[in-house]
């Protein structure tokens, strides 16, 4: 019960009980002094789209009648929490205006000032690594057929690397050893997951690991083996502009908005002494924690 | 200097030593650099191929994967049969994203996909998703409203069925259904064309702009799939053309005449796809134009040709390469046939009918026509594709789901009927719907331009779904050793024409050679044989048509009598859907000569790859829902592909 006596929200509801007797004792006006409330035709119009938008309908004359109805409602207490003063010190409603203010500054920047194409270019060379695409190998491959050749095509593909690597006496070309097959013999910057459609996935994987520049192997495909000479890995292409574009322009606004609600914050701040008392010691807590 | 200066000195050098060389072939030249002798020269100026056997050159090395005929909820029978995936979700799933089909199941690719063409039907494009979504001007309207309040109250079937018939009939109220020049329809096109763009990414994935006019007068089949090379810029600039009178025809001709119009208009290209002629009632590759009753002339045969360049030869609703009773010497010619009426089975099938329904007839009667009109209307490259109504291309045997959205897995799908006629009596069921098919294409890259170029040039296959590779080259001088080297595609780009492609002026004495070669899908069946299936016209102007046998697993002799292999057997184990590849080989190549070549006669000649025998879809569902097929059901299949035709004529 102690504990309940010292918590805020308590307080809170009590304070807002007591201050809701004395405005509701003090006056009978409307608070705006004006007394008068109107719903506007757009207004309407805004609760029939929303309607129809849950409902997949517009609202029957009765269903409208019960939204206008409710609208009033929501008007006359507005209007009454306010001026009781009840969206102060309210973490709801100060998040809520938070966020509307961190929104809509950024989109006001956005608007007077659209990108230009020069912008757009140098967001895009400045940030090149975020677009990217996926890495890339180029590699050249000789197949070993082992349904042909049966147990011994290992150790056969093993003796041709032998011989592709050598530097001369025994040396031959790629052409000379190996079997026929459709599988391309030349993949140039083929992305590593196009290599694994075409070859199999723990060929694509092995591939990633072979030393550039020497003939090495024999990997294994679904198909049967195969000595590679990787010729190149190209670390993801930079697509042009015009085909990463939207993203571009996406990610420019954020970072422009960002800037925007940066500035803005800098600016309010200042309008500020700012001072934080320093850190009491967290009694209450470390008096749990004691008793324990 | 500047570069261009050095580039002209060095072209003058590189002209004088030619001249130099060319003037005194055989003698040295002694300048004050010392003497050019012809074998120095050679070494700097090869006469011959170069040594890099890639470099200069740039032929397709790899075939891309894809489906030119897939709908979604945009076409209106899909979403009557319950389809809710859009355009957009249908290239996330070919592209290889997991997703939730509109039954609720979640649903992946074994791999993605290289490309896919969304081509939802051109008459009430987008009604479906405008009827759910409780569009403001359906519910005005009262059978709008009817349809509406069926399906919110929970007999959305029934509704279905209403909406179609009234399609049918063409009795939708004409306030609510979506036609060129409405804001709906416009809605619901740029949606379809964005879903296009912002999906195609070139080099990895291409995404088509399309869709599929659907001439269906009298539930014979005349349907086109009609892709658009460019991007949304162009598309934008038209609507897709409908069979509706008075905005649309069903005839073909104004659909080439819409087509002529969309290049003309926009610079753009299209081509369009013909397919099931087998539901078509003899009126798919006619010889008397069914519009007319009269012969088809030579402006058809030309703009047909011209348009026509490819031909789906197998599909969800029944393969359509021959039949039976047109290929009687065929033992392979029995294949998921659907010959019982046209599309709504309003119809019975008479065997006349046939000859004007199957590729292969197709390919025949187009010989003959071309010896009278002086162009061949059917010469038609082939494809496959799947024409799933579900916004899902998944047509392997055992990830099968489906025509529709409603013959989604489930285990009672194989015995409903997919289509009934209570007039005629006629049915056929779940069961006989086929998972099949996609297209292979040899295209340089994955982009709408190189796929779309390939599609013109003919050089593509269908198959049933495997992704093997087939290669297929036509010459005069191909050689047994062309088969054994590291790349065969070299020796047939640079000794003949792919797949496709033309011969003619024979040599004296000589036959056309083929290499052709095949590769087995690597996650699918091993491959039983190759055949080379010809057809030609004799001098008394008849057809014929013969299957080689030219490549096969194994060491099975040909039949002394026959010239025909023997059955590849089978592994497969029915109850468990599972197979095995200890028969059949991986890969399968050889060149192949024709031996009863005559040079005056017209012929073409395309290869079909035969898998091992492998569980059809009906055996994996009932493995996996553990019910029991009626006998009539099919439960095993040899998976196939069919390469696009290399034509001889005589010159």
């Amino acid at each position: 019960m102690k504990t309940l006596l010292r918590e805020p929200l308590l307080h809170f509801l009590l304070l807002g009980v007591a201050l809701f007797g004395v405005y509701g004792l003090a006056r009978d006006r409307a608070p705006d002094g004006t007394g008068q409330i109107v719903v506007t035709q757009s207004q309407i119009e805004q609760l029939v789209i929303g309607f129809t938008r849950t409902w997949q309908r517009p609202p029957t004359p009765e269903e409208l009648t019960g939204l206008i109805e409710d609208r009033i409602r929501e008007e006359v207490l507005y209007r009454e929490a306010m001026s009781m003063g009840l969206d102060r010190d309210d973490t709801i409603v100060r998040r809520r205006l938070r966020q509307k203010l961190e929104f809509l500054i950024p989109d006001l920047a956005s608007q007077i000032a659209p990108p230009t194409e020069r912008d757009l270019v140098a967001y895009f060379d400045q940030h090149a690594d975020k677009y990217r695409g996926e890495p890339a190998v180029s590699f050249e491959q000789v197949f070993f057929n082992r349904e042909r050749r049966g147990t011994p095509a290992w150790e056969e593909a093993k003796s041709a690397l032998s011989r592709l690597n050598a530097q001369h006496g025994s040396a031959v070309t790629p052409d000379t050893v190996g079997d026929t097959s459709l599988l391309p013999i030349e993949v140039t910057r083929s992305a590593v997951s196009d290599v694994a459609r075409l070859f199999g996935g723990t060929f694509s994987k092995e591939l990633v690991n072979v030393p550039l520049g020497r003939w090495a192997g024999p990997l294994e495909s679904s198909y049967g083996l195969h000595l590679v000479l990787v010729r190149e890995r190209v670390p993801g292409s930079l697509p042009e502009l015009a085909q990463v574009r939207e993203g571009v322009l996406r990610d420019l606004l954020a970072e422009r908005r960002q800037q925007a609600l940066d500035v803005a914050y800098a600016k309010f701040r200042a309008r500020y002494a700012v001072v934080v008392e320093p850190l009491a010691l967290a009694q209450g807590e470390s008096g749990v924690s004691q008793r324990q | 200097m500047s570069r261009t200066t050095a580039k002209a000195r060095d072209s003058v050098l590189l002209a004088m030593t030619l001249a130099a060389l060319l003037a005194l072939p055989a003698a040295a030249q002694t300048s004050d650099i010392g003497t050019l002798d012809k074998q120095a020269a050679e070494r700097m100026f090869p006469g011959k191929a170069l040594y890099s056997p890639y470099a200069g050159r740039n032929f397709p090395t790899r075939p891309f994967f894809g489906d030119t005929h897939l709908h979604t909820s945009f076409s209106m029978d899909a979403g009557a049969f319950g389809a809710r995936l859009a355009p957009r979700d249908a290239y996330v799933f070919a592209k290889g994203a997991e997703i939730t089909a509109s039954s609720g199941q979640r649903v992946k690719l074994s791999r993605p996909l290289d490309f896919l063409v969304v081509a939802d039907h051109s008459d009430g494009m987008g009604f479906f998703p405008l009827m759910l979504g409780g569009d403001p001007k359906i519910l005005a309207d009262p059978q709008g409203r009817k349809w509406y309040e069926m399906i919110q109250s929970g007999r959305g079937a029934d509704a279905a069925i209403d909406i179609i018939i009234s399609f049918g009939k063409g009795a939708i109220s004409k306030a609510i259904l979506p036609v060129p020049g409405t804001p709906a329809y416009r809605d619901a096109w740029q949606e379809t064309i964005k879903a296009a763009d912002d999906a195609n990414d070139p080099g990895r994935f291409t995404a088509f702009i399309g869709f599929e006019w659907t001439s269906n007068t009298g539930g014979n089949n005349l349907h086109r799939n009609i892709i658009l090379r460019e991007n949304g810029t162009k598309a934008s600039q038209v609507e897709p053309y409908t069979t509706m009178r008075p905005l649309g025809s069903d005839n073909p001709r104004d659909l080439w005449k819409w087509m002529s119009a969309y290049e003309e208009k926009t610079g753009g290209q299209v081509l369009a796809i013909a397919h099931n002629g087998n539901l078509s009632n003899g009126r798919m590759f006619p010889l008397i134009e069914s519009f007319t009753g009269k012969p088809i002339d030579r402006e058809y045969a030309q703009t047909r040709a011209h348009r026509e360049r490819l031909y789906e030869v197998t599909q969800i609703k029944g393969d359509g390469e021959t039949h039976p009773l047109l290929s009687p010497n065929d033992e392979f010619a029995n294949y998921e046939r659907w010959d019982k009426g046209n599309l709504d089975l309003s119809e019975a099938k008479t065997p006349a009918m046939l000859e004007f329904e199957y590729a292969r007839a197709a390919l025949r009667n187009g010989l003959k026509v071309e010896k009278e009109l002086g162009v061949n209307p059917y010469k038609f490259g082939m494809v496959g594709s799947t024409d799933a109504h579900t916004g899902l291309a998944a047509v392997e045997e055992d990830n099968f789901f489906g025509k529709t959205s409603s013959s989604e897995p489930s285990a009672t799908r194989a015995m409903h009927p997919f289509v009934k006629n209570p007039s005629t009596g006629l049915e056929i069921m779940g069961w006989e719907t086929i998972a099949s098919g996609y297209v292979g294409v040899w295209a340089t890259e994955n982009t709408r331009e190189a796929l779309f170029d390939a599609m013109q040039r003919k050089e593509v296959y269908a198959t049933t779904g495997p992704r093997m590779f087939v290669r297929f080259f036509g010459g005069w001088d191909f050689a047994p050793s062309d088969a054994q080297t590291r790349s065969p595609a070299v020796q047939g780009y640079m000794k003949g024409v792919p797949m496709g492609g033309d011969l003619t002026d024979a040599p004296a004495g000589k036959a056309p050679s083929f290499l052709v070669a095949a590769l087995k899908d690597p996650i699918s069946a091993n491959l039983d044989r190759i055949q080379i299936i010809k057809g030609w016209l004799d001098a008394k102007g008849e057809t014929h048509e013969k299957v080689y046998d030219v490549a096969w697993s194994g060491t099975r002799k040909p039949d002394p009598s026959t010239g025909k292999v023997p059955p590849v057997g089978t592994t497969v184990d029915v109850a468990n859907a599972t197979w095995n590849n200890t028969i059949g080989a991986s890969d399968l190549i050889t060149v192949w000569r024709d031996p009863n070549f005559d040079p005056a006669q017209r012929a073409f000649y395309y290869a079909r790859v035969l898998e091992i025998p492998t569980p059809r879809w009906t055996a994996h569902d009932a493995k996996y829902f553990g019910v029991k097929m009626p006998p009539e059901v099919r439960m095993t299949g040899q998976e196939r592909a069919y390469t696009s035709p290399i034509w001889y004529t005589p010159k």
